[in-house]
């Protein structure tokens, strides 16, 4: 009975192990998955195995810390996979892998409907140049242009992992043909594709218009494009082909657009592309008919084009010729507003300046840069008239008519700042501003203005104590004043804490005294300023105790340069104050010998470590100053030696005269580096 | 008269000669710059030594614009080639910045060009290296791989100096960096794109808390060291042409945003908006 049960244990551990060996062959396996089916919140990850099993897919969004989300196929193992991802965010990239594989791949959700996007329009065989492709021009998802049938081998394999493929007939996805289920076209091969705010409409043959005119339909696209062929326009027309140019306005299809485009103008069909022998672009009634050029060029049998789409404009460019089509584009193409209005305001002439930009929005209602000129008549008011009132209004304007503006985010800015000091009619802030960026900035550097400035300054505070301003103005004195003059530093920070010390400004005022006296080279009054900034604000305590390091290593480093500099006194008058002073021909060969000997062996080992030092002079400067002390480090050794030798034995009188030598020569060493690149004392970690 | 007319021509046909033959070397040097071979990864390294011997140079207490002028030599094969490649100026724009530095002209400013001159240059040669990876061989994979992360190491600092700043020292861009290069290296053509676009994204991160790093010390000095908020500009301005493709190409009225606000007023610079553009501008979180 027990070997029976052992025998059942047995079998169980051996099927187990066969199961879980064959589940992670199948998981090790490689698999080239697809991305299918996306959209603003969900995206199908699909692949085929040669084993059946149970699809399971990890995700995460990419660049996040965050724990992989885990999805796994609905029903049982299969050998055709179908894992769909859901509750994802949008416009989100996405790195995803398949079982515990260790190859990572990613894909991105569908933009929201006014979020801009790119996609790429390929055609030839660009197997080899498509993830180069994915990666610099950052499309979403990929049209081939070439039919399939065209294609001798699956071209886009590289690429099917990260960004769904379609082609002029429908998905192009090697997985919904093995499965046999492949994304028909519909009647007619005429299909359409919505992604983000676009709608791209694919005429793939001659097609009933009535048809066509349906897929125009949508309340959610922004805008509308079509791709298409010469061939199919031409037939269209009952004639072999069309040509791109003015013709095209006669057309069938032009008709639908237009009237559609006059039914709904904010939802106008922008752009065709014609598929085709041409690569003419030419616009009739608002709307882009551009040629892509299929055929070969030279040595060049593939291209790519990368669609940019935004709810304002689109564009086409072609990445191998530098060539750009736009699709789309606001009402006015202004490249500047108003030159004369800026003119104006370059010479000094801003009130000028403000009345022409008046008249320009007066006379230019609609045009989209006219966000641009409410931005510059408020910057005038801000910046040059100091009249705050006025800027404040313009501003509010600019915000409030253009919420989406390119200059909104600016003027936001300037609000919230105006807003805060507008207390006493503006008055401190119309004077501080215009001190500031007037005065100060022409005479800062004349000391005597300068004193005269901040003068200004201490009474306009004065004048306003209690007002918003006042702490900014004194904070900005302070700073002033540790470029030049550290006491009065000290001393408008100090009037600051003592003031306003619940005021932002003052929060760091401690610090800021610490860093000035640190700048100053008072290294004491530095840790002080620093310890008490280290009991206030203990949130900042990393950053303060470095600070405080710094300036013991640096009192730590003027007390030794003292020393040595009294060291090397002492040592140099004993040996050449003090009786005898002649110096023997024999002392000045061997001084001689030490400078060439220390001189020859630095020089080597300078230039092997060259590359350490600042510059060539620094370097020559090091090892001369080196040889200098060495050779001097010789004389002083002989002379200890020989003032000792007269009253003492031979060896007592070396030792002595060796001493004095070394305690020279490392002082001087010490001295050396100090005053020519303090910096290199790390090296010796003092 | 005939004996002058004889000088005469044989003048002529010197000058013309000797034109012809200048044309010929012109000729010869344009399509050698043209021709330059595709720097190989010894060129790479020289590039990449000299580099940081400049920036060591230039960094120090007395830069010797000498030396930097020999070092500028050795970096010119990577240059050309990414000026004719990408259609940048930087051989003419690092060289005049060079001279204005040695005449002592807005040393500040152009010392910035410089410095982040030479990482745009590195970090297109690296986008080089990831295109090329993609239609190579496995040699030719291998050795891009090198020359990539040969070429990391000019911008390697500028990783460990946003770590410290924004990550408290931990190695956050140096390790999500050093994965990237490692996963590069193993890359093979179906997950090749997810290592080159996880590289991508390390860079984009970095340049993108540089740009905010200037903007922080802006807002700190705007209304006491207007000469430094001049030079944290001009280094925000060169961070910003680092990464302004992808966000251009991505949202382009975002990168108008971003324009409007590194030369807009120094009242206007908040470094919190800044943040929020620049992620939405590169589709990633910056920390």
């Amino acid at each position: 009975m027990r070997k029976f049960w052992l025998l059942i244990v047995l079998i169980i551990a051996a099927v187990a192990t066969i199961f879980f060996l064959r589940v992670g062959k199948i998981v090790e396996s490689t698999v080239k998955p697809e991305v299918l089916n996306v959209t603003t919140s969900q995206v199908t990850i699909a692949w085929t195995s040669k084993e059946k099993y149970k699809g399971r897919v990890s995700y995460m969004p990419t660049g996040t810390e965050v724990p992989a989300m885990i999805a796994a196929e609905t029903f049982g193992a299969s050998d055709q996979h179908e894992v769909v991802l859901t509750g994802l965010r949008a416009s989100t990239r996405y790195t995803y892998w398949i079982g515990n594989s260790k190859s990572r791949y990613q894909f991105q959700t569908q933009p929201a409907q006014n979020s801009p996007f790119s996609f790429v329009a390929v055609w030839g065989d660009v197997s080899d140049r498509l993830v180069p492709l994915m990666r610099s021009e950052s499309g979403e998802f990929i049209v081939s242009l070439t039919p399939a049938a065209g294609q001798k081998s699956d071209w886009f394999s590289d690429v099917r992992p990260y960004v769904p493929v379609y082609n002029l007939s429908g998905v192009d996805s090697p997985f919904l043909k093995a499965t046999g289920d492949e994304h028909q076209s519909g009647p007619n091969n005429l299909w359409k594709l919505d992604w983000g705010g676009l709608r791209l409409i694919f005429i793939g043959s001659s097609t009933n218009m009535a048809k066509v005119n349906e897929m125009f339909s949508s309340p959610s696209a922004h805008t509308i494009g079509i791709i298409t062929s010469v061939e199919v326009i031409g037939a269209m027309e009952s004639k072999k082909d069309a040509q791109i140019d003015d013709s095209l306005g006669q057309t069938t299809l032009h008709s639908i657009i237009v009237s559609h485009n006059k039914q709904h103008p904010t939802r106008a069909a922008a752009f065709a592309a014609i598929i085709g022998n041409s690569e003419k672009n030419v616009e009739i009634d608002g709307v882009q008919y551009f040629g892509i050029s299929t055929a070969n060029k030279g040595t060049r049998s593939c291209g790519a084009i990368r669609v940019d789409v935004d709810v304002e404009s689109s564009r086409a460019v072609f990445v191998d010729e530098n060539r750009e089509v736009a699709l789309k584009q606001p009402p006015l193409k202004q490249k500047r507003t108003c030159e004369e209005c800026r003119r104006l305001a370059d010479k000094g002439a801003y009130e000028e300046s403000v009345k022409a930009y008046l008249e320009f929005i007066e006379t230019h209602k609609g045009n989209f840069q006219i966000d641009d000129a409410y931005f510059a008549i408020a910057e005038i008011f801000d910046n040059k008239l100091f009249e705050f009132e006025n800027a404040l209004a313009w501003y509010r304007r600019l915000a409030t008519e253009y919420p989406d503006g390119t200059l909104t985010s600016l003027a936001s800015q300037r609000i919230k700042y105006i807003s805060a000091y507008a207390d006493y009619d503006y008055k401190p802030l119309a004077n501080f501003e215009r001190i500031k960026a007037v005065k100060y900035a022409r005479k800062k550097d004349q000391p005597q203005e300068r004193d005269k400035i901040f003068g200004e300054v201490k009474s306009l505070i004065k004048a306003y104590p209690d007002s918003n301003l006042a702490p900014v103005m004194q904070h900005w004195l302070a700073n002033q004043y540790r470029l030049s003059e550290p006491d009065k530093a000290v001393e408008a920070y100090m009037t600051l804490r003592k003031n306003y010390r619940s005021h932002s400004e003052s929060q760091e005022a401690m610090v800021e005294i610490g860093e000035t006296y640190y700048d100053a080279g008072r290294y004491k009054e530095a840790i002080k300023a620093f310890n008490e900034a280290l009991g206030e604000m203990p949130g900042l305590a990393d950053t303060i105790k470095s600070q405080i390091a710094r300036s013991e290593r640096n009192l730590r480093r003027d007390k030794i340069a003292y020393v040595c500099w009294g060291i090397a006194a002492i040592v140099f008058g004993a040996a050449f104050i003090r009786k005898p002073r002649r110096i023997g021909a024999r002392s000045i060969v061997c001084a001689c010998a030490a400078f060439v000997i220390v001189g020859a062996v630095s020089s080597f080992y300078g230039w092997l470590i060259h590359e350490q030092f600042n510059s060539a002079r620094e370097m020559v400067l090091i090892v001369s100053s080196f040889s200098a002390i060495a050779g001097l480090s010789a004389l002083i050794s002989m002379k200890f030696t020989r003032k000792v030798n007269a009253d003492s034995t031979g060896i007592f009188s070396a030792v002595v005269g060796g001493l004095a030598g070394v305690v020279f020569f490392l002082a001087g060493i010490y001295l050396a580096i100090y005053h020519i690149y303090i910096h290199y004392l790390i090296v010796v970690k003092l | 008269m005939k004996t002058i007319l004889y000088v005469l021509a044989f003048v002529q046909l010197v000058f013309v000669s000797g034109s012809f033959a200048a044309d010929a070397n012109a000729t010869k040097a344009d399509a050698n710059a043209t021709k330059q071979a595709v720097p190989d990864l010894a060129a790479v390294k020289q590039y990449v030594k000299a580099v940081q011997e400049i920036e060591k140079n230039r960094n120090g207490k007395t830069p010797d614009w000498a030396a930097i002028d020999a070092q500028y030599e050795l970096t010119l094969p990577v240059i050309k080639d990414i000026d004719v490649k990408c259609k940048t100026h930087y051989a003419e724009e690092l060289r005049d910045a060079m001279k204005k530095c040695a005449s002592g002209e807005k040393i500040a400013v152009n010392g910035q060009i410089i410095g982040k001159g030479f990482q745009h240059v590195t970090v297109l040669a690296i986008r080089q290296q990831l295109d090329l990876m993609a239609k190579a061989s496995p040699a030719g994979e291998k050795a891009s791989t090198e020359q990539i992360a040969a070429y990391f190491e000019v911008i390697r600092p500028t990783l460990a100096r946003r770590d410290k700043g924004f990550f408290e020292g931990k190695k956050t861009l140096e390790a999500a960096a050093d994965a990237a290069l490692e996963q590069l290296s193993k890359a093979e053509a179906g997950n090749l794109l997810t290592a080159s676009r996880e590289l991508e994204d390390v860079i984009a991160r970095t340049y993108a808390l540089s740009i905010l790093y200037e903007f922080e010390v802006i807002e700190k000095l705007r209304d006491s060291d207007l000469a430094t908020c001049d030079v944290k500009r001009v280094e925000a301005g060169m961070f910003y042409r680092i990464i302004q493709q992808r966000i251009e190409k991505r949202n382009p009225k975002t990168n108008e945003i971003l324009l409007n606000t590194i030369n807009g007023s120094y009242g206007a610079m908040n470094s919190q908006e800044v943040e929020k553009y620049l992620a939405a501008g590169l589709g990633i979180k910056l920390r």
